[in-house]
């Protein structure tokens, strides 16, 4: 092992698979339906593997996202996590997560995965109502969700996380809280609970600009989600980021955390995002472009940012109080020469009196009140 | 001279002036029809744009009547508001004669009244014209009607025209050289001219436009403007066409311009008289008066770096606008400005406009002010103008505020309405009678605050567009008027206080809340808005703290948009005037201008 390694934090490893059999509602990420295009785009990623060999010393969490995932074959997925520990440095204890959907997955599926090296799923469940599945525009239904939870347990995962999305206009606080505690009762190690919101680029966004969907007044929003946060409380999980929840401190995504520590991760696939400090790249949205690019060994990169103090700067605080760890005061200081508490004065003691904030062991963290404002408190410093 | 003939054109407000105007420049062949669309209407757009029109200046027509003589006719517009009442009135002390024109649908207005009564001042020999005649609308039958009865002019001299399809205009070219009074002068009494106009030239300064009385005036005389005293070499003179033309001199009887060196505009006072300093005239010509504001208000820039650009802004648009009076103000929450000084609502608003339009600025204007007569209890006499000058009431005698006539002319059914919004804004109402058919003639005394602040628009409003509206100031009378403040999250926002009426100062006090309410972006925090009188709360407001702001998902591919969405809101907030925490949008300034939108 290098000598620096030591000094240098581990990577994750992201992989966008681009392929849906239908567009989400609600979804704006890549995706396409040409699954004919899965070898084509499979021999593309393991190419795109190679060029970027040395990037990083050491890796600890690998991601499957998309797009579906698990729309790929046994064979493709095992082809990929060759290639992965062929091509990178893992640790012996590495996350390893792939997102499912439950239509798609069979015990012997679910199985062959583990056997892969996947040891984290994340199920796209996204609700246990079916009108609203269907209003959403998910394929499955509510037992089929039910069922796959089933089926991961069966496969011998000890680390399912569910995803769920809530707020919707057809749905209400008192039918969610009920929905909230028939997961809970699932006892998953890990809920991401979303609140549906509408992205430029989504058919609800569309739809709702066109006056055919009402969103949720603030009012409503506030509710569900306080109201989120203490029903998953109560039963034990802790709320560590906006919208993510894990049953114990070790069920934390350690994927997802590198994205809000500004922690190296390596974003392979069309679309993807990738950074290390303190450059942030990303790929073609476009699988032909991607492709293409591969093709001729050239790294498929759309654009790249330098962050500059300023932005690492607004970026930390925005990470800090989307989580609830909160923001490292002394690193602050260090880093930006910023004193939180006393620049301005009186702003986070007014915070912290409102219940917005907390300061704790020199961090300052948002409470429940406080992730609910993540987006604004960034700009009050 | 006696080829002459200098007459304006008079009308109230869309009666179709311009478009007359357009018509006899076209008819003289000052410019060939076929260019005349394409080319001139194009730069005459862009002049207009620039808020400067062509015709504002006094052009020099050339005609061959039908008697076959040669004529030199001099059309000298005039601006059509009664903001600027003065400078019609040393427009029309030009001229010899008016048209005066009525539309044919809508009939005579308060402003036609007013022209009329100014025409008849100055013993104007009057052409009645009915414009637009071609209108579906059109009833010639009742506005010849209104012409004998509510202008008492010989319908029977009256030409029909439609200035848009070029009807009546031979006519009316007819009735100008045939029906007005050539000028009366002699070129061997001394110089004695009006400037009734003057415009900056960035090239040449000051262009003085000017009627000649008696006397000559050529290149290279030294002339002196009476009021001041002050000399200056004329360099070059001329009249206008489309441009200005060179001539050797300006003789008596004519009208022409001046380049004599002068700075600014406000060096050549419209209303006064030039004569030559070496042999002067004893007399000036009459009428001349100092242009006083009458309506005040502060000008900040949004971003008080800008600053230095208004002050830029406002010398050089003060190089061509004399009524406009300013000096240096400033403000706890506003910062560095400039308190203004102005004709009327209007004249604020097109200097508001062309700031912002010509030199690019973002502004912030306070609630306009009228000036205030104070009298302490020591005796003292002094004039505000500026809310933040209001003294200690305990130490306030009493207070005088301004009064004006208003002249309102509306169809009868609107009487009851009329008379309310009056009342309303503490009017006295001093006569009314019939000028025509249905029609009423309603006199009001009425204080100056209350008109300047929409009195118009509501009066358009509840006469549904047929009510119009002329005024004079008449005097100063005593008044109870208290000193409005407005408190933002508990800080008082100097550029937000006024003086109002005590009985009106709730409803303007609570207006003020509201419109802020409205206009402040919600914030994380409560904010209480309050209208107080000497620290005594009369209104409230609240603006609500918003409670959720996130977005659900931030992943790799999430950050970089949503910073550069945050950096966007940041700089937004920078252009906000920040009153403590409280960012306030300069919109929020102009809606507490704003009244109600019903």
């Amino acid at each position: 092992m290098m000598k620096n390694n030591l000094e240098k934090p581990k990577a994750g490893l992201y992989i966008h698979i681009p392929f849906c059999k239908k567009k989400c509602n609600y979804c704006s990420f890549y995706s396409l339906t040409a699954i004919n295009k899965a070898p084509e785009f499979i021999a593309a990623l393991q190419k795109e593997m190679e060029i970027y060999q040395d990037w990083w010393p050491e890796y600890d969490t690998v991601y499957l996202g998309g797009g579906t995932p698990s729309l790929l074959s046994i064979n493709h997925l095992a082809e990929l996590a060759h290639k992965i520990r062929k091509i990178f440095s893992l640790s012996s204890d590495a996350e390893w997560t792939i997102e499912v959907n439950p239509d798609d997955i069979t015990l012997t599926f679910l199985k062959n995965i583990k056997s892969c090296g996947f040891n984290r799923l994340s199920i796209g469940i996204q609700s246990i109502q079916d009108n609203t599945l269907s209003w959403l525009g998910r394929r499955h239904n509510a037992q089929q969700a039910l069922q796959a939870f089933d089926l991961a347990k069966k496969a011998g995962f000890q680390n399912i996380g569910v995803d769920l999305i809530y707020g919707v206009p057809i749905s209400k606080l008192t039918l969610w809280e009920k929905e909230l505690q028939q997961i809970i009762a699932l006892k998953p190690e890990h809920i991401s609970a979303y609140q549906l919101s509408f992205e430029p680029g989504s058919i609800f966004f569309k739809k709702k600009n066109q006056g055919h969907i009402q969103p949720l007044r603030e009012k409503e929003e506030f509710s569900f989600f306080v109201n989120t946060s203490q029903i998953l409380q109560t039963a034990g999980y802790i709320h560590y980021e906006v919208s993510n929840f894990s049953r114990d401190q070790t069920k934390k995504s350690a994927h997802n955390q590198k994205y809000w520590q500004h922690l190296p991760y390596l974003g392979l696939g069309p679309a993807a995002h990738s950074f290390r400090p303190f450059r942030r790249h990303w790929n073609h949205r476009s699988l032909d472009q991607y492709c293409q690019d591969l093709s001729k060994n050239i790294a498929p990169i759309k654009g790249f940012e330098e962050l500059k103090i300023n932005e690492l700067r607004l970026e930390t605080l925005y990470f800090g109080f989307r989580t609830s760890r909160g923001i490292d005061l002394k690193k602050i200081q260090e880093k930006f020469n910023q004193n939180l508490i006393s620049d301005p004065p009186g702003l986070a003691h007014r915070l912290i009196q409102e219940k917005k904030l907390i300061l704790f062991n020199g961090y300052l963290a948002p409470t429940t009140l406080g992730l609910a404002l993540a987006d604004a408190l960034p700009l009050l410093w | 001279m006696v080829n002459i003939r200098n007459f304006g054109i008079i009308a109230h407000i869309d009666h179709g002036k311009s478009t007359l105007a357009d018509r006899l420049i076209e008819r003289t062949g000052v410019i060939d029809p076929r260019l005349f669309k394409d080319q001139i209407l194009d730069t005459m757009d862009l002049e207009r744009e620039r808020g400067i029109t062509i015709k504002s200046q006094a052009i020099r027509l050339p005609y061959k009547a039908q008697n076959n003589k040669e004529y030199e006719l001099n059309l000298i517009d005039t601006p059509g508001h009664v903001d600027f009442s003065y400078e019609v009135s040393r427009a029309l002390a030009a001229c010899e004669g008016v048209l005066l024109l009525v539309d044919a649908s809508q009939g005579v207005e308060a402003q036609t009244i007013a022209n009329l009564y100014l025409a008849m001042e100055h013993d104007l020999a009057i052409i009645p014209i009915i414009n637009k005649i071609d209108l579906p609308s059109a009833d010639i039958d009742r506005v010849l009607n209104q012409i004998d009865s509510e202008l008492g002019l010989d319908p029977d001299e009256t030409i029909l025209c439609s200035a848009k399809e070029g009807i009546g205009i031979s006519e009316i070219l007819e009735a100008i050289v045939n029906r007005l009074p050539s000028p009366k002068g002699d070129d061997h009494n001394p110089l004695s001219a009006l400037i009734f106009d003057a415009q900056y030239d960035s090239f040449r300064g000051t262009i003085i436009f000017s009627r000649i009385f008696n006397g000559q005036v050529k290149a290279g005389d030294e002339i002196k403007l009476m009021s001041n005293n002050a000399r200056y070499t004329a360099e070059e003179v001329g009249y206008f066409r489309l441009k200005r033309i060179k001539c050797p001199s300006l003789s008596s009887g004519e009208v022409g311009y001046i380049i004599a060196g002068v700075k600014t505009v406000s060096d050549a006072r419209i209303g006064d008289t030039i004569t030559l300093a070496r042999h002067p005239v004893e007399n000036t010509l009459p009428g001349f008066r100092e242009v006083k504001p009458v309506v005040f208000s502060s000008i900040y820039p949004v971003s008080t770096e800008d600053y230095e650009d208004l002050i830029i802004a406002l010398e050089k648009y003060k190089l061509n606008d004399a009524a406009l009076v300013y000096e240096k103000d400033s403000s706890a929450a506003l910062g560095l400005g400039f308190r203004c000084g102005f004709l009327g609502l209007l004249h604020l608003e097109i200097v508001q406009e062309r700031l912002e339009r010509e030199y690019d600025l973002s502004l912030i204007m306070t609630v306009p002010t009228v000036q205030y007569f104070i009298f302490s209890k020591t005796g003292k006499k002094i004039t505000i103008d500026n809310p933040a000058l209001y003294p200690d009431p305990l130490t306030i005698e009493k207070i005088e505020e301004p009064f004006i006539k208003a002249i309102i002319i509306i169809p009868d059914q609107y009487m009851g309405a009329v008379m309310k919004l009056c009342l309303d804004r503490r009017g006295i109402n001093t006569g009314y009678h019939y000028i025509g058919s249905g029609r009423l003639e309603m006199t009001f005394e009425l204080p100056l605050a209350e008109v300047i602040y929409d009195f118009y628009d509501k009066l358009k409003s509840i006469t549904q567009g047929y009510g119009s509206f002329d005024y004079e100031i008449l005097d100063y009378r005593e008044s109870d008027i208290v000193k409005v403040d407005i408190l933002i999250n508990a800080e008082k926002v100097d550029a937000l206080s006024q003086l109002v009426h005590a009985d009106r100062a709730r409803d303007r006090a609570l207006h003020a809340c509201e419109k802020l309410k409205e206009e402040i972006p919600r914030q994380m925090f409560k904010i209480p808005i309050q209208g107080t009188i000497s620290n005594k709360v009369i209104a409230r407001a609240t603006i609500s703290p918003f409670r959720k702001d996130v977005l659900a998902k931030c992943y790799g591919g999430d950050i970089s948009r949503k910073r550069k969405l945050l950096e966007k809101q940041k700089k937004g907030k920078k252009r906000m005037k920040m009153v403590g925490s409280v960012g306030i949008p300069q919109k929020a300034f102009l809606a507490v201008l704003k009244t109600e939108s019903d």
